[in-house]
């Protein structure tokens, strides 16, 4: 498909913390032939303010990301936990307002995961990259549950060249991040982020590839302060990596 | 709290301030008729399931065969002592107790009219009991057992304790008496009538896993269950 | 009772505990999938009712519809039971479920109670109240006799003392047998059986709960594999059923729906060794079983989901389903939780039965995964519950104040697209003074000061980037115009 028009959500921690992985993103969505925009005054998409149960600023967030982008054709971010968080809670949100709850349901519905719209829209599985490595792909809870997507990632990683694609064997666990959870609970993160980087490190995979910014910095902190023999990166990292090394 | 009260509690929380008249309900399964229909094929997978679960079964071509092979049962268990069972008209044309009592094994046939503790003191010091069923489920290896016969609530002696408090339980079917499904057993114990004050599903010997998540089998119900089909 | 956050540390530092309630989780996690595998290739063939999705859909219908016209039918429950020889009795609270067995005991001069595993009775610490008045009390199911035996709560829904090592319970048992016990299971099960046989002979009374109640015949439905069940409700010369208002189901046939999902849900079987099902006392002329049926229906706070946006949660079939796949449960097991239900249903419906009292902070132990809802035989969203509980909590002024202050301060501002950039900027400039090099020149931070420090305390944190996306969009866009 050529010269799909994409509205890009960076989200608040690629933002922040991984700017590399929206570069990646425009590169990636560009050489598919994608027209990419970046509405400037986009901030988070509310998740936090839901999640520790303020529900109103929780709305007053999906409304300011409802009027950004329902204008546009399509909406892509490189977070499995918030595209989950837009789809799944934006139009439950307004149920008792019928006007907001189509302005939802409507933007809702054109809101992707990276790897979901790669995969679903534009039927892109191999972005012709080449990424020497054992890597293992860590499925975000909410991407797998509300969102929906598990088979997409791992469509795009296994046609990668030179990859070995490492089997997940608890794809259902959580690494224990869950957003406020890890600060306000945070000694039960830490022991989850443990019992799940102790699968990882046991599959002797090198890298632990996710789309979601928060499992990354989770486990990717953890890791790293255990001093544990595994690093963490974006899926769009990797593939974009993955594309300027294979020379094309 | 009386009843008036509870249920005004309920209808207020229900945004009713009275009853809502008689609900319309027609239970309903994806699907009904699941399993196979013949006899042969019922029994199969029946003893199929009970091996699963360390039960014994035997088929037997006629009910002559029974009280030889309940005899036999027992002395390969080395059980000695008296034997309980059902007062019932499934189990009184065997033979059993003049079997068993040559055998060295006196019998209690639980008798109707007759309830209380030494009915269940009796049962309690027997080394094995012996029932029939009313109905053998295949997919489960289950055997359903009424307290009375469903939907005869004056028929003669059965009771619960002969299937559950002896170590050993020996069970006599016809199989006639087999079903695919639980299900089948609902519906067809709706339409019996009354029911007797206690229908039980029983699947194999008793067991447990609290011990470390280990299998302990016979806890507290009887360690070995054996099936004679007839 | 110490705090949560004090439970959870605890727990935390029990390696024994964790290991165990892991082992325990994994292991009934992979049967329950097993066994449901099994089922959809059955399903597949016409060789079972249904798969796991059907029999879900269909048996929240039977909830929903039951939930819906509830007051039918208790009413009809009730009058099949007196029909049947039975006493019905209606507790509004744990206080009313105490009275009304201590009246029972009274009036049957009875001293020695049995009681085959019953939450319903934990969660009204009925035990508790009737050793105060020196009747004895015996647990009977395996698992809850050596919890018992230990004076503690129990670690898990299903297998109560998962916690237990065969040592300490041969410990216990040698204590109430005179002498010391091998710790093989056939000999401490043998020991068991013994001695709890002998108590169900001696007891004058015998308590249960229920699993369901069909309210076409008054039906009380148990589910069990050891046998107690049905020794607790067939010896004694009196029978006391407690039974959560929740329980009810319309029809028999409803049934086949039920026990469907439960077994396999719970521990991977295709059925419990018993399913018990009891209309009535004895009838006159069967030769056992008890003379006495009194069947007690329990609100004791059940009362406050019914017709709230938490209704969904009445339906629960106490599989355990949703404890053996929390992320959360498996570290910390049952104990930290403190309520009689523990791990994902146990967080929803303790703050809600007890009107957001002690238990109100439980909804803060999850990372929401959303595991418990896709386990859950009867398609509860808990996650979302979870969520609405904490807002609730927000809402009645009940949840920790300085951080929901901290939080609505910095959500409220950060909406405004300038402050957020700005944020931003003043965030980099913040961690610069915690920022240190790696050896291959990218930068960490170790330590963070304040609030931020719960993550920095076991987790590094990259810095916030020297230009943050945004910054970068700039140059981004002049590419694609080249």
């Amino acid at each position: 498909m050529q010269g799909l028009k994409v509205s890009l959500f960076i989200t608040c921690l690629a933002d922040h913390f991984y700017p590399e992985v929206g570069e990646a993103v425009v590169h990636l969505l560009r050489r598919c032939g994608c027209e990419v925009d970046f509405p400037p005054n986009q901030t988070c998409c509310g998740q936090p303010a839901w999640n520790t149960g303020l529900e109103d600023e929780a709305k007053a967030y999906a409304r300011a990301y409802i009027e950004t982008f329902e204008n546009s054709e399509y909406v892509v971010m490189p977070s499995g936990s918030c595209a989950g968080h837009v789809r799944y809670f934006y139009p439950q949100m307004f149920k008792d307002d019928r006007e907001m709850y189509r302005r939802a349901c409507a933007v809702a519905d054109k809101t992707y995961e990276f790897s979901q719209f790669m995969v679903n829209v534009l039927k892109v599985k191999d972005v012709g990259a080449r990424f020497p490595a054992s890597v293992v792909f860590h499925n975000n809870c909410h991407m797998q549950r509300e969102l929906g997507v598990k088979e997409e990632p791992l469509e795009l990683l296994r046609h990668v060249k030179d990859l070995v694609l490492v089997e997940n064997p608890r794809y259902d666990l959580c690494c224990g991040f869950g957003g406020a959870f890890s600060v306000k609970m945070p000694e039960i993160s830490t022991a989850m982020a443990d019992e799940r980087l102790g699968i990882y490190v046991g599959t002797q995979a090198d890298m632990i590839v996710s789309c979601d910014g928060g499992c990354l910095m989770h486990m990717g902190g953890r890791a790293e302060r255990q001093g544990l023999p595994v690093k963490t990166i974006h899926l769009a990292t990797l593939l974009w990596e993955g594309v300027k090394n294979s020379g094309l | 709290m009386n009843q008036q009260a509870f249920i005004n509690r309920v209808r207020s929380r229900l945004g009713r301030s009275g009853a809502d008249g008689i609900p319309q309900w027609t239970p309903s399964l994806p699907i009904p008729d699941a399993g196979p229909t013949d006899p042969e094929a019922l029994v199969e997978r029946y003893q199929a399931e009970l091996a699963k679960l360390s039960g014994e079964s035997y088929r037997v071509a006629s009910e002559a065969e029974v009280a030889p092979l309940v005899v036999r049962i027992l002395k390969e268990a080395g059980a000695s002592g008296p034997v309980a069972r059902w007062d019932d008209p499934v189990l009184n044309g065997l033979g059993l107790d003049e079997a068993l009592t040559a055998a060295g094994y006196p019998v209690t046939p639980l008798r109707h009219g007759e309830p209380g503790r030494p009915q269940v003191e009796l049962v309690e010091k027997a080394a094995a009991g012996i029932t029939g069923a009313d109905f053998a489920i295949a997919e489960t290896g289950t055997l359903v057992m009424g307290s009375s016969r469903p939907g005869d609530a004056a028929a003669p002696g059965r009771g619960r304790t002969v299937s559950l408090l002896p170590p050993i339980h020996i069970a006599v079917v016809q199989k006639e008496q087999f079903v695919y499904t639980a299900a089948q057993v609902f519906r067809q114990l709706r339409q019996m009538g009354v029911l007797p004050s206690q229908v039980i599903f029983a699947s194999g010997p008793s067991r447990s896993a609290d011990i470390e998540n280990d299998l302990s089998i016979g806890v507290h119900g009887p360690g070995q269950v054996h099936v004679i089909i007839i | 009772m110490p705090d949560l956050k004090t439970r959870i540390n605890t727990a935390l530092r029990d390696e024994r505990l964790r290991g165990a309630v892991r082992y325990t989780a994994d292991n009934l996690r992979t049967k329950r999938n097993a066994i449901l595998a099994d089922l959809n290739e059955q399903a597949a063939q016409g060789m079972a009712i249904g798969t796991f999705d059907d029999l879900r859909k269909q048996a929240r219908r039977i909830k929903e519809h039951t939930l819906k016209h509830l007051d039918y039918y208790l009413e009809q429950a009730a009058d099949q039971i007196r029909q049947s020889g039975g006493t019905v009795h209606w507790a509004a609270d744990s206080a009313d479920v105490v009275r009304i067995t201590e009246e029972i005991i009274e009036r049957r001069q009875a001293k020695k109670v049995i009681k085959s595993k019953s939450m319903a009775s934990e969660e009204v610490a009925l035990n508790h109240a009737l050793e105060a008045k020196g009747i004895e009390v015996v647990e009977s199911d395996l698992g809850e006799y050596i919890i018992q035996l230990a004076h503690e709560t129990p670690a898990h829904i299903v297998i109560p003392a998962i916690h237990k090592t065969r040592q300490q319970i041969a410990d216990m048992f040698g204590e109430v047998a005179g002498r010391q016990l091998t710790t093989d299971t056939p000999t401490l099960t043998r020991f068991a059986r013994e001695t709890l046989r002998q108590k169900f002979m001696a007891a004058d009374i015998g308590i249960s709960g229920a699993n369901f109640l069909v309210a076409e015949t008054g039906t009380i439905c148990l589910v069990t594999n050891e046998g107690n069940g049905r020794l607790t409700t067939s010896v004694p010369p009196v029978h006391i059923a407690i039974v959560g208002m929740d329980k009810l189901v319309p029809t028999l046939e409803d049934l086949a729906v039920l026990l469907g999902l439960l077994p396999r849900s719970a521990t991977g079987q295709k059925i419990t060794t018993y399913f018990n099902m009891i209309t009535g006392p004895r009838r006159p002329g069967e030769p056992d079983g008890p003379e006495e049926l009194h069947v007690i229906f329990l609100d004791n706070g059940r009362t406050n989901l019914l017709g709230s946006k938490y209704e969904e949660a009445l339906m629960c079939i106490r599989c355990g389903a949703c404890l053996n796949v929390c992320p959360v449960y498996r570290n910390i097991g049952g104990h930290a939780y403190g309520s009689i239900y523990p791990g994902p249903i146990g967080s929803v419906i303790s703050p809600l039965l007890t009107d957001f009292g002690e238990w109100t902070d439980l909804p803060q132990a999850t990372s929401l995964c959303g595991a418990c809802h896709e386990a859950c035989p009867m398609g509860i969203h808990l996650h979302e519950h979870l969520v609405r509980l904490r807002m609730d909590a927000v809402e009645k002024g009940k949840a920790d104040p300085g951080f929901t202050r901290l939080m609505k301060l910095w959500m409220t501002a950060w909406r405004n697209p300038t402050v957020y950039r700005m944020a931003a900027k003043i965030g980099r400039l913040g961690m610069r003074p915690f920022v240190k090099k790696r050896p291959d020149g990218t930068e960490v931070a170790e330590r963070l000061p304040g609030p931020f420090a719960a993550w920095t305390n076991t987790r590094n944190v990259p810095p916030i980037a020297k230009r943050t996306f945004h910054e970068r969009w700039a140059e981004l866009e002049k590419e694609a115009q080249r």
